[in-house]
């Protein structure tokens, strides 16, 4: 790399590497490489083998960059998570009981429904940086709107706060939801928040968590609600939705997950019957802001604005600036049409001569001696050529004194 | 681009299309329909002329023809293509910047600076004013340079 492009590589590199190698299957390999780094391997490099690992199933190097990466970053939860999980998958209970146990130790807080290590290592890392701005950059579009794509940190640190804000409200509320079930559903609701946040584009969803025990209401009810994730906070801390929970959790976050999938989160308002009568715009009733009574005065004002308009338009074309350019003769000129098309005068004395009225460009005075200047300068000119055949003689120049003198 | 804009030849039809446009700005365009930069000219002309319509009327005139001569002549028409603007029979003047405020010299970058020249034309006929100042910047005037001859 240093011969062929004169960069040295640094740790994004060897993690892009790392990534690359891993994801097409070869973890081993990707080991290699990250022990024969000559640079110290960061999160983003550990990262990646342990993504790679835990699509591979290869539970062995997943240990080993789980353990770098809670050295690296001890408040982390995601490599305890994602430990967890694939002990789990391959049944191991009881390394699975222990990573709970160094959890509990090292008091790591796991966030419901969205794991931090995969959200900020993903959306915030370098790694997502370049490969957002190469996208961007092979498939046009704003390079400057590339930071959408992007988290910040006080962003993120935003974000866990109002999750954890939730998550105490939700505790206050009856939350009977399990707390042991959605262990197991770790995965899956990480898996189906990252699917959702890709097809958002969108960075407020990313924020989104869905918090245990609280429900966003759906309106499948008569109560007017948003279904929007800024918004959902704030309805959820209502309390109505505290009579549907119990056993409703499960359905409820199954049809929030499949509204969310689709592409925007409308809800209906409830149409009844009622308002079909009245009529509404498409059916060209009057708006309810307009009484009955004051309908037929309202039809009365409108006709005699459109036949004011109408008078007034024509009135404007008719009254063309007397001061324009050219008016009088405007005026003669449309005077003697009417006339030839009425056929009273017959005006064929065209005039071979006529020269329209023209201001010359060295010129001072007025534009009506261009046209005398101009007759004159084409009578000279015939004239000017006759002179020009006859030769002058040459004769050199006497000066004033000397003719003088010589004439005395 | 003859069959396209009413190319005249005679000086008659000069004439009349000067004395019957009336309350209309009437473009003129003098030069040889097979020069390059004529050609360009006139595509433009051709492509605004039906949306400046209802103020102005385009027109092309051959330079070539013998009738011509005259107002080659009285217009001081030394370079192709030369546009010239009338107003109910009174020719309008714009300042573009360059020596010479009677005619428009070249041709048009594009559709809307035509459009644009025509608008501040007519709209300086319309209240009185025999020459108006021209609304583009001057990257997208063509320069030339105007020979001095008997001065």
């Amino acid at each position: 790399m240093i011969c062929d492009f004169g960069i040295e590589p640094r740790v994004e590199h060897f993690a892009s590497i790392v990534d690359v190698v891993g994801r097409y299957g070869q973890v081993e390999e990707a080991m290699d490489i990250i022990s024969r780094m000559p640079i110290e391997p960061d999160k983003a490099v550990w990262g990646a083998l342990l993504g790679a690992c835990r699509v591979h199933n290869n539970v062995e190097l997943a240990r080993v960059a789980a353990e770098a990466l809670m050295r690296l970053e001890p408040e982390s939860s995601g490599p305890y998570v994602l430990l967890y999980n694939m002990y789990v998958d391959v049944e191991r209970w009881s390394d699975a009981d222990q990573i709970r146990i160094m959890m509990d130790k090292n008091d790591i807080k796991k966030e419901r429904g969205y794991s931090r290590w995969q959200c900020h290592q993903t959306f915030g890392g370098v790694e997502h940086w370049k490969r957002v701005k190469g996208f961007m950059w092979k498939y046009g579009g704003g390079m400057d709107r590339v930071d959408l794509f992007r988290i910040a940190e006080e962003d993120f640190a935003k974000w866990e706060k109002k999750c954890k804000a939730l998550k105490t409200e939700g505790a206050k509320a009856e939350s009977v939801g399990p707390v042991v079930g959605p262990w197991k559903n770790i995965h899956n609701e990480l898996n189906a928040d990252s699917v959702n946040s890709f097809c958002k584009n969108d960075v407020d969803s990313f924020k989104f968590c869905i918090p245990n025990g609280v429900v966003p209401l759906h309106s499948y009810t008569n109560e007017k609600t948003q279904v929007s994730c800024s918004v959902l906070s704030s309805v959820s801390e209502a309390g109505p939705s505290s009579h549907n929970m119990p056993g409703s959790i499960q359905a409820q976050d199954a049809q929030y997950l499949r509204n969310s999938a689709g592409l925007m989160n409308l809800t209906q308002t409830c149409s009844t019957s009622k308002e079909d009568i009245i009529g509404n715009v498409h059916t060209g009733a009057p708006p309810p802001w307009f009484d009955a009574t004051k309908g037929n005065q309202l039809d009365v004002a409108l006709k005699s604005e459109q036949s004011d308009l109408v008078s007034s338009k024509a009135r404007k074309s008719s009254k063309l600036n007397p001061k324009r350019v050219g008016a009088a003769w405007a005026e003669r000129r449309k005077l003697e049409l009417e006339l030839e098309k009425r056929g009273e005068l017959v005006n064929n004395n065209y005039d071979a001569n006529w020269l329209p009225n023209f201001g010359r460009v060295w010129q001072s005075g007025t534009r009506k001696e261009s046209r005398k200047e101009f007759r004159m300068e084409d009578k000279a000119s015939p004239k000017a050529d006759n002179q020009s055949e006859v030769l002058m003689p040459l004769q050199p120049y006497i000066s004033k004194r000397m003719r003088r003198d010589t004439s005395e | 681009m003859e069959y396209l804009l009413p190319t005249l030849r005679e000086k008659r039809e000069v004439d009349s299309l000067i004395r019957d446009t009336i309350d209309k700005v009437l473009v003129l365009r003098f030069g040889r329909s097979s020069d390059a930069v004529c050609l360009q000219l006139d595509d433009i002309l051709y492509k605004s002329a039906r949306d400046v319509s209802r103020f102005a009327t385009v027109a092309l005139v051959d330079v070539d023809s013998e009738e011509i001569q005259v107002y080659v002549k009285y217009f001081d028409i030394t370079f192709m293509p030369s546009t010239v603007f009338f107003f109910n029979a009174h020719h309008m003047k714009m300042d573009s910047g360059s020596a010479d405020h009677t005619k428009w010299v070249g041709t048009f970058q594009r559709k809307q600076d035509f459009i644009d020249v025509v608008e501040a034309i007519y709209r300086g006929a319309m209240k009185g004013k025999l020459i108006v100042s021209c609304p583009l910047p001057p990257e997208r005037i063509p320069k030339f340079q105007l020979l001095y001859k008997d001065v």
